[in-house]
């Protein structure tokens, strides 16, 4: 291609010790409702959940197995015609919905999901997610908030679930890593 | 358990003088990989475009919001043969503000799904942008092209960098 011009000063990067960690990995193998990541430890400062999913609702999670409704969320979403904003208290909310539900199964959905300050016991936990899926003539591109809204505690396990109750699809994949502060 | 330490720089690109596109090409090992693009001008406003393993084909789409400082809108770009959407859609990257872009290209190798993208582009004086993106083709990544777009380069002084994440 005569306008692919490579960078004129490319260098190799020499890998450092840095302070982000994989912490486990789950690859769903056949259709399952649920997805968790347990006896996470409390040595990091923030968790991220990078996922790859196919599912045709919104993804969410649970916390510490709580499935009370005390779960919230605020998001802004474009469809590709139009943005728009909305949100949810918790009351009635039984997961933290962060999105990336997808009704074209056989296309993938993306997630990153940031757990901010998960080991304090003075904070109610929130989280921030860029999510989206294109499916090349529909779709949508979603930044949401979530507010885990009990007595601040710890979080030592992760459910990841489908808002409507449905299966992950297979092939989905979530990441979970920690980030030390 | 902990895998170890990750999320690795693999490869920085400081243009020494305009270039029409950037190219990574060796990364592989990784689960995900995540482009930070920094001090981004446009010596002609183009629209920016990704490509993967030199695909001219129409086979890439974005789905994007953006605000504008008072309203916000969302569009989308489908059979594109330019590319997934980096930054400003037909409005083109200042070519004296610098923007930056963060990109992620989640389960690159993967050889059985399409591969989906996430995107930030913000350029502070006028817009911010998230855009979804897809390349429809199983193959697994094996190059990236970071096009200016159109008859436009990168400016000197814009900064590429490539990081690998590893799943455990």
């Amino acid at each position: 291609m005569l306008n692919t011009v490579f960078g004129s000063l490319s260098v190799g990067v020499t890998p450092s010790t840095n302070s982000y960690e994989s912490i486990a990995t789950v690859t769903v193998g056949s259709a399952t409702p649920y997805v968790d990541f347990t006896s996470i430890v409390s040595t990091y400062k923030h968790l991220q959940l990078r996922m790859m999913g196919f599912t045709t609702n919104n993804f969410g999670a649970q916390f510490n197995s709580d499935t009370s409704a005390v779960y919230s969320y605020h998001r802004l979403i474009g469809d590709g015609s139009n943005a728009s904003a909305s949100g949810a208290s918790s009351t009635g909310r039984t997961l933290a919905t962060f999105g990336a539900g997808n009704t074209t199964t056989s296309y993938p959905t993306v997630a990153i999901v940031d757990i901010l300050d998960y080991t304090s016991t003075n904070k109610t936990k929130t989280l921030r997610t860029l999510a989206g899926h294109d499916n090349n003539g529909s779709g949508e591109v979603m930044l949401y908030s979530n507010l885990w809204t009990v007595t601040p505690a710890a979080i030592y396990s992760i459910r990841i679930l489908i808002e409507n109750g449905s299966n992950i699809g297979a092939g989905s994949h979530f990441a979970l890593y920690g980030i030390k502060g | 358990m902990a895998a170890g330490s990750t999320y690795t720089p693999i490869s920085t690109t400081t243009l020494g003088s305009a270039q029409s596109s950037v190219t990574f090409s060796s990364f592989s090992g990784y689960t995900d990989l995540v482009i930070v693009c920094a001090n981004l001008k446009n010596a002609v406003q183009q629209t920016p475009f990704m490509q993967f393993n030199s695909d001219t084909g129409t086979n890439y789409s974005s789905t994007w919001i953006l605000g504008n400082g008072s309203s916000a809108s969302s569009s989308r770009l489908s059979n594109s043969s330019s590319g997934i959407l980096i930054g400003d859609y037909n409005i083109g990257m200042s070519s004296t503000v610098p923007s930056t872009a963060i990109i992620q290209i989640q389960n690159y190798s993967n050889t059985t799904t399409y591969k989906s993208t996430l995107g930030r582009y913000n350029l502070t004086t006028t817009e911010v942008y998230a855009i979804a993106g897809l390349w429809r083709s199983t193959s697994a990544i094996t190059s990236i092209a970071l096009n200016a777009g159109g008859s436009s380069n990168w400016s000197s002084g814009a900064t590429f960098t490539l990081y690998g994440i590893l799943a455990a």
